[in-house]
């Protein structure tokens, strides 16, 4: 029934071998047409630039490159420096073959991790009562990296919090489904890279929705994550940079908390006055934040 | 006599002592460089073999050389020092490659003229990157399934499969819009 239902909606399929079949058909392409015998092998290619191939050989792949324009542009991709880099796994299994120590363990990190943890709960309630029991405490300092020192009259400090995940709905779908329509890929991959945020790995979390921002030049989730990772990690700036990259409208349910984190993230670069324009705002919403961004505001 | 024996005994110590604490020097220069050169190392093999497996035990071939030499090499030789170890290794692999035929006579470079339709389409979807083509190139006019671009490459069978899924996606809006 689903699959009949996308095939009259001519919607993409998830499976390559079905966009291959799809592009062939609207086309007029046979991509069978393209797999051609008697091209080198990419290492061949790659080598022949290098001046250690036996000359006769050489000579060879250099002659047919010069003729060939699927090989010179597969070279020139190939010669990518993105693409040459090792992967952490090669690094890792290199390392292992060496005569060196091990990366340091770490036990105390878990250890440390648990604390901190702990301490940013006990902290969490106790701003949680404050701010609904009336105004908060001169002595309230959330657990946060310091920030330069504020301008007089200009003292509040915004608590940041790990942003609760709102994702789209279709998100649910994509794990469970193979059918899952255009954005499946974006949001299997959103799935993957929010796993180091939720397990509170904030940098390299950041690094991941960074990329796939980068990826998925119009999601909106991965930009707005990856400044709560950097906001969380104590990278501040950076956080500002990518909490600005995507404004969102009013109706979208990030719309409050985009505008929270970029507070927080103007507050910890130094400007208040700004932060507070941002407070102001969500004063006069009726979002989540309201409360505690009135109370900040007026001070 | 006694005290004699306890004297030997301490001087004995004092080498072993001092042979542990060199070698741990030694190994521990060998991390600190390794951590600083091992990106360039493998970039480099690669370069000369084309292959991530090849690059992968050259670059360990080439650092386990720079142990075994660790008191001849001083750290401002590196990374050219290793840049040779790695360049040795492939050009022998190379040599050794060719005598066994598996390169000069199986494979016969020819028909170069006929694929370009697959370039056009590529040069034509501007959004493409190069991780992307390759994935498309190596695919269809390859003819390489996933695990083996996945060798190629070194990305993950599923990063292959978005990627391949992405490229013809971009490809299809192109060539219909």
């Amino acid at each position: 029934m689903k699959e009949t239902k996308r095939a009259a909606n001519n919607m993409p399929h998830e499976d390559p071998e079905h966009q291959e079949r799809l592009l062939m058909v609207e086309t007029g392409i046979d991509p069978a047409v393209w797999r051609e015998q008697g091209h080198p092998p990419p290492s061949l290619l790659v080598a022949s630039r290098e001046d250690v191939l036996p000359q006769p050989l050489a000579e060879r792949v250099t002659s047919h490159i010069e003729l060939c324009p699927s090989c010179t542009r597969l070279l020139e991709d190939l010669l990518d420096p993105d693409v040459a880099c090792p992967t952490l796994g090669e690094i890792t299994r290199i390392r292992r073959r060496l005569p060196m120590p091990s990366p340091p363990q770490r036990p105390w990190k878990t250890l440390a991790l648990i604390a901190l943890t702990l301490v940013t709960a006990a902290l969490s309630i106790v701003a949680v009562r404050t701010l609904s029991s009336g105004p908060i405490s001169p002595q309230f300092v959330a657990p946060m990296p310091p920030g330069p020192p504020a301008p007089p009259g200009l003292v509040f400090r915004i608590p940041v919090e790990p942003a609760p995940l709102k994702l789209p709905p279709a998100s649910t779908l994509a794990w469970r489904s193979q059918d899952g329509g255009p954005d499946q890929a974006y949001l299997v991959e959103l799935g993957q890279a929010l796993k180091p945020y939720r397990e509170g790995r904030y940098r390299e979390a950041a690094v991941r929705l960074q990329s796939l921002a980068s990826q998925y030049p119009q999601s909106v989730e991965a930009p707005f994550y990856a400044g709560v990772s950097h906001l969380l990690a104590g990278d501040a700036l950076f956080a500002l940079e990518w909490l600005t990259k995507k404004p969102l409208v009013r109706s979208h349910p990030l719309y409050d908390d985009q505008l929270w984190y970029r507070a927080a993230a103007l507050e910890q670069t130094g400007q208040w006055a700004e932060a507070r324009d941002l407070l102001r705002q969500l004063c006069k919403l009726s979002g989540g934040y309201q409360q505690k961004a009135c109370q900040l505001s007026k001070r | 006599m006694e005290t004699d024996k306890t004297n030997r005994s301490s001087g004995a110590d004092y080498v072993f002592v001092s042979s542990v604490e060199r070698e741990k020097n030694r190994r521990e220069r060998l991390a600190r460089l390794y951590d600083q050169h091992v990106h360039a190392v493998f970039r480099y093999a690669w370069r000369l073999t084309g292959r991530r497996d090849l690059a992968e035990d050259f670059t360990s071939e080439a650092f386990l050389a720079l142990h075994r030499n660790l008191d001849q090499v001083e750290d401002a030789r590196l990374p050219a020092w290793l840049f040779t170890e790695v360049r040795n290794l492939a050009i022998e692999y190379w040599r050794r490659a060719s005598r066994e035929q598996t390169l000069s006579e199986a494979a016969p470079f020819l028909r170069p003229d006929g694929s370009s339709s697959l370039v056009d389409l590529l040069s034509r979807a501007t959004g493409l990157k190069p991780v992307h083509r390759i994935c498309l190139t190596l695919r269809y006019l390859y003819g390489m399934d996933r695990q083996e671009i996945a060798r190629q490459t070194g990305l993950s069978e599923h990063q292959i499969k978005s990627a391949l899924q992405y490229g013809l996606e971009l490809l299809r809006r192109e060539l219909t819009s």
